[in-house]
C-alpha cells in the first residue's frame, strides 16, 4: 500500500513532465531504425544529469520503456527493426501491415508493450531481492543453451524449407565469429582490415539484413507497399484488445519469459523476445501461422522486450550487474548521480525505489493512449504516403540508422553488402532472419562454451558442468522439445492435409 | 546526402544539450567530441561521462561523447589517425591497452603505437584480486593456499585476454610462481557476474567495482604502490610479498600529427575540468584515482608505460601459442 502512496505522490506536474517527456522521446527514438535503447538512453544521459537523481532515473526509464515499444513502428510498417528488441516483432507485423492490416498490428503490439511493462514493473516491486538470485544462476553453460535454444527458432521460420534456412543461420554463426574472439583474443577473419576489427555490428546488419531487401522491393514492385485497409474506420482498438484476449496465455507467457530472461546478466530483450517467440509458436494452435502474420508473434514479442525493461532493473538494482545492455548506461547514469546501488537500497533508501517504480508504472500506463494515438498518425502516414517519398525516406532513415549508432562509416557499408546479399539470396529461397539471429547469438553461444570448457578442464568437471546443472537441464529439455515436438506433430495426417493447402494456395 | 546525415546527427546532438554558461576560453570555441571505445556504463564510458557532466560550466562549450565499443576499444582506436587534428576530435585512450594491443594483434590492431598521443593522463583505477562474499576463500592467504594446494584448479575471471586484467594476472602468477585457470570474459559488469555467480573462484577486476559491488564482492588485494585512501584496510599485493603493481590509466588523446600548441591547450582546458572540485570529489567516490600528468610530461608517461608492459605483452602473445 506504501506503493499506491507513492503512485499518487508521483502524480506531481514535475514528474509527470519527466516520465511523459521521456516515453514520448524514447518512443521516437525507438522507432527511427537503428536508433537503440542503449543509445538513446546513452543519448540522453546529458539531459538526466541536469535533474535531481531520482527524475533524472525516472526519465531514463521511461526513455528506455519507450523506446522498447517504439521500436515496434519500423518493425511492423517497413519490417526495419527499430531497436533489436523487435527483431521478432518483424516476422508476423510486416505481413499483417502487407495484407492491410498494419493499424491493428500496431494497436496490438501497443497494447502488448503495456501489459509486459506492466508485468516486468510490478515482479521488480514485489520481487526483487529474491528473484536477483536467479541471475546468479546463470553461468557460461547456461548461457550456451540459452543460445542454442534462441537458435531452434529458426525451424518456424524456414517457411517450409529447414535446409534452406539452416544454411542461412550457420551463415549468420559463421559471420558472428568476425573480429577479435573474446575468449582467445584471436583476430578473426579480419585481413588486417580496421573495417571488421569491431566483427559484424548488429544494428546495421540487421537493418541490412531485413529492410534493404524491402526496400528494394519497394522500387521494383509496382504495387502499393502496404495494402490500404478494406475498413478504413474500423476500431482496431476494439479488434486489437480481442486479439490478445484471445490469446492471454501467449500474452501472460510471453510476458513471464520476458520477465525472467531479463534479470539474466547482458541477455537482454532480444533474446527475451526470441525466446518468447519460440515458446509461442512451438504451443501454437494448429490454426495459427506464426511468421505468416499471426497476431500472436507480436504479442509475444512485444509483451517480452517490454517485460525485460522492468526486470532487467532487479539485477541493476540489487547487484550491480546491469540486466540488459541499455541497464548498464543507467547503472551509469546512477553512479555518477551518487545512487548507491545494492540490497541496502531497498532497506535504507526504499523510497528511492518505489518513487522511480511509481514514476515508471504511470509512464508505462500513459504508453497506451500515446502509443495509440501515434500508431494512427504514423500509420496513416505511411499509408498515404507516395512512393516517391517513401523509398527516399526508407533509404535516407537505414543509413543514418546504421552509421549513427557508432558514428562509423564502416556499418554503412557493411548494412548496403549485407542487404544486397540478403536480396539476392531471398531470391533463391534463402530466408534473412536465420542469419540475424546466427549473428546474435552466436557469441553467445561460442564464449557460453568456450568458458565452460575451460572452467570445467580446471575443475575436472566438464560433463557435470553442461549437463548437472538445473537451468541447463531444463534449456536441453526446451530445445529437445522445439526440435523433436513439431516433426512428430506434423506426421499426424490432420496437419499434412494442411500443409498442402498451403503449398497450392 | 553526407550534409543530411550531418544534419540529423546535429538535431539529434541538439536534444541532448545541456544548459550552457558564459565563460569565455580561447579553447574550445565549439562543441568538442571525445570517443570513447568502450560501452557507456562501463568503467571507460562512467571516467568519460564524468567530465561531461561538468565540462559545459567549466568551458562553456558542450562535451559530445561518442560510444564506438568493439575489439576491446581497438575500433576507435583504429580511426584515430582520421581525426582533424585541431583539436575537437579527440579520443579517450585506455592503458595499458593502447601499449599491450599493438604489440599482441601486430597490423591486425588496426593501430600502432605511435598512433596513441596522449596529452592528460586525469583518472586511473588499480586492479584488485575478489572473490565473492560467500566464498570459502575469506583471506589472501587462503586464496594462496588454494592456487598452491591444485595448481590450474582455481578459476580466475578477467575482462578479455591481452587487457590489463590478464596482465595483471600474468604478473601475479609469475610472481608467486603460480599456476591457475584464467577465463576471460567480455567486458567488466559480465566478468563480476561470472564471479558472483561462482563461475569463477576469483576475479581481476577494479577498484570501481569494489565501490560499486561492495556488498556483494571481497578484495582481498590491491595492485597498486600504496593503499587507497578509500579502501584504508586493503593491503597492496607489495606489503603481501608480492610486489605487483598494475594500473589502467585514462588519457585524453589527439591523432597523431597534431601541432604542439594545440595540444597544449587541449591539455589546459581538460586540466580546468578534471580540477572542478566536483569532479575530481566524483571521481573519488567512484574509486577512480584521479591523476594529472598533462601534455608535455604525458609523452614521457606513455615512454615509460610502452617501456613497462612491452615484455609483458610479447610474454601473454607468446603464451598464447
Amino acid at each position: 500500500m506504501e506503493f499506491l502512496q507513492h503512485i499518487s505522490a508521483s502524480f506531481s506536474p514535475y514528474t509527470l513532465a519527466v516520465g511523459t517527456g521521456g516515453l514520448f522521446l524514447g518512443i521516437l527514438l525507438g522507432a527511427l531504425p537503428g536508433l537503440s535503447s542503449t543509445f538513446s538512453c546513452a543519448v540522453m544521459l546529458p539531459i538526466s544529469f541536469s535533474m535531481d537523481p531520482v527524475p533524472g532515473l525516472i526519465f531514463l526509464g521511461t526513455v528506455y520503456m519507450g523506446s522498447t515499444y517504439g521500436g515496434s513502428f519500423s518493425a511492423i510498417l517497413i519490417k526495419t527493426p527499430g531497436t533489436p528488441q523487435s527483431i521478432t516483432t518483424t516476422f508476423d507485423g510486416f505481413p499483417m501491415a502487407r495484407r492491410g492490416e498494419g493499424g491493428l498490428a500496431l494497436s496490438i503490439a501497443c497494447m502488448a508493450s503495456v501489459i509486459g511493462g506492466l508485468t516486468g514493473i510490478f515482479v521488480f516491486l514485489w520481487l526483487a531481492p529474491p528473484l536477483a538470485e536467479f541471475a546468479l544462476m546463470f553461468g557460461p553453460a547456461e548461457y550456451f543453451w540459452l543460445a542454442l535454444f534462441g537458435l531452434t527458432i529458426i525451424a518456424s521460420l524456414s517457411e517450409g524449407n529447414l535446409i534452406k534456412g539452416l544454411i542461412s543461420g550457420f551463415f549468420g554463426l559463421a559471420l558472428s565469429q568476425i573480429g577479435v574472439s573474446v575468449v582467445s583474443g584471436d583476430m578473426r577473419f579480419t585481413y588486417e582490415n580496421p573495417a571488421l576489427i569491431g566483427g559484424i555490428p548488429i544494428i546495421p546488419a540487421t537493418i541490412g539484413l531485413l529492410c534493404l531487401p524491402v526496400a528494394i522491393d519497394l522500387i521494383a514492385d509496382p504495387d502499393h507497399h502496404l495494402s490500404t485497409p478494406l475498413t478504413e474506420r474500423s476500431n482496431n482498438f476494439l479488434r486489437a484488445a480481442k486479439a490478445i484476449w484471445d490469446r492471454k496465455r501467449n500474452a501472460i507467457q510471453s510476458s513471464l519469459i520476458g520477465t525472467l530472461v531479463g534479470i539474466i546478466p547482458a541477455a537482454g530483450g532480444a533474446i527475451a523476445s526470441l525466446v518468447a517467440y519460440a515458446e509461442a509458436s512451438r504451443t501454437a494452435k494448429k490454426s495459427d501461422r506464426f511468421g505468416d502474420g499471426d497476431p500472436g508473434g507480436i504479442i509475444a514479442s512485444e509483451s517480452a522486450n517490454n517485460a525485460t525493461v522492468g526486470s532487467g532493473l532487479i539485477p541493476t538494482f540489487v547487484l550491480g550487474i546491469p540486466g540488459t545492455p541499455p541497464d548498464a548506461v543507467i547503472l551509469g547514469a546512477m553512479m555518477v548521480h551518487g545512487v548507491q546501488i545494492g540490497p541496502k537500497l531497498f532497506t535504507e533508501h526504499n523510497d528511492i525505489v518505489l518513487t522511480f517504480l511509481s514514476g515508471m508504472t504511470i509512464a508505462t500506463v500513459l504508453m497506451l493512449p500515446v502509443g495509440l494515438f501515434l500508431g494512427r498518425f504514423i500509420y496513416s502516414a505511411v499509408i498515404k504516403m507516395p512512393k516517391s517519398y517513401l523509398v527516399p525516406m526508407v533509404a535516407l532513415m537505414l543509413v543514418i540508422g546504421s552509421f549513427a549508432i557508432q558514428n562509423n562509416y564502416h556499418d554503412i557499408v557493411i548494412m548496403l553488402v549485407l542487404g544486397i546479399v540478403a536480396w539476392v539470396i531471398s531470391r533463391f529461397g534463402f530466408p534473412a532472419p536465420p542469419i540475424v539471429l546466427g549473428l546474435l547469438l552466436g557469441p553467445i553461444a561460442e564464449q557460453g562454451f568456450a568458458q565452460a570448457l575451460m572452467i570445467g578442464r580446471a575443475k575436472d568437471s566438464v560433463l557435470e558442468i553442461f549437463f548437472a546443472r538445473p537451468i541447463s537441464v531444463a534449456l536441453i529439455g526446451c530445445i529437445l522439445a522445439a526440435i523433436i515436438l513439431p516433426p512428430l506433430l506434423r506426421r499426424s495426417s490432420l496437419n499434412r492435409l494442411r500443409m498442402k493447402e498451403n503449398v497450392s494456395t | 546526402m553526407r550534409l543530411i546525415v550531418k544534419a540529423c546527427l546535429v538535431s539529434l546532438v541538439i536534444f541532448s544539450a545541456a544548459f550552457t554558461s558564459g565563460s569565455v576560453n580561447a579553447f574550445p570555441e565549439k562543441s568538442v567530441r571525445l570517443t570513447v571505445g568502450f560501452g557507456p556504463g562501463g568503467p571507460s564510458g562512467i571516467a568519460a561521462r564524468f567530465m561531461q557532466k561538468r565540462f559545459t560550466a567549466v568551458t562553456g562549450q558542450e562535451l559530445i561523447i561518442i560510444n564506438k565499443p568493439g575489439a576491446g576499444g581497438a575500433k576507435a582506436w583504429s580511426q584515430i589517425k582520421k581525426d582533424k587534428k585541431d583539436g575537437y576530435e579527440l579520443t579517450l585512450l585506455n592503458f595499458p591497452h593502447t601499449v599491450l594491443q599493438p604489440i599482441a594483434r601486430g597490423k591486425n590492431a588496426g593501430y600502432s603505437y605511435e598512433d596513441i598521443q596522449p596529452v592528460l593522463y586525469y583518472t586511473s583505477v588499480p586492479q584488485v584480486l575478489a572473490v565473492r562474499k560467500d566464498s570459502p576463500i575469506k583471506t589472501f592467504k587462503d586464496l594462496v593456499t588454494a592456487i598452491k594446494a591444485q595448481p590450474g584448479s582455481v578459476t580466475i575471471g578477467g575482462t578479455g585476454i591481452g587487457g590489463s586484467n590478464h596482465s595483471a594476472f600474468y604478473k601475479f602468477n609469475k610472481v608467486g610462481g603460480f599456476k591457475a585457470a584464467y577465463v576471460p570474459f567480455k567486458d567488466t559488469s559480465s566478468t563480476i557476474a561470472g564471479l558472483k555467480s561462482g563461475s569463477t573462484d576469483a576475479a581481476w577486476t577494479f577498484t570501481t567495482q569494489g565501490v560499486k559491488d561492495g556488498e556483494s564482492i571481497r578484495m582481498l588485494a590491491i595492485a597498486s604502490e600504496k593503499r587507497m585512501s578509500l579502501f584504508p584496510e586493503l593491503p597492496t599485493l607489495t606489503e603481501l610479498g608480492y610486489p605487483v603493481v598494475d594500473v589502467a590509466y585514462w588519457s585524453i588523446g589527439v591523432p597523431p600529427g597534431t601541432p604542439s600548441n594545440i595540444r597544449q591547450k587541449v591539455s589546459e582546458a581538460f586540466q580546468k575540468v578534471v580540477n572542478d572540485a566536483s569532479v575530481k570529489a566524483d571521481m573519488s567516490k567512484g574509486g577512480y584515482q584521479p591523476i594529472l600528468i598533462p601534455y608535455p610530461k604525458s609523452n614521457e608517461f606513455k615512454a615509460r608505460l610502452g617501456k613497462d608492459y612491452g615484455a609483458v605483452g610479447k610474454a601473454l602473445s607468446k603464451k598464447k601459442k
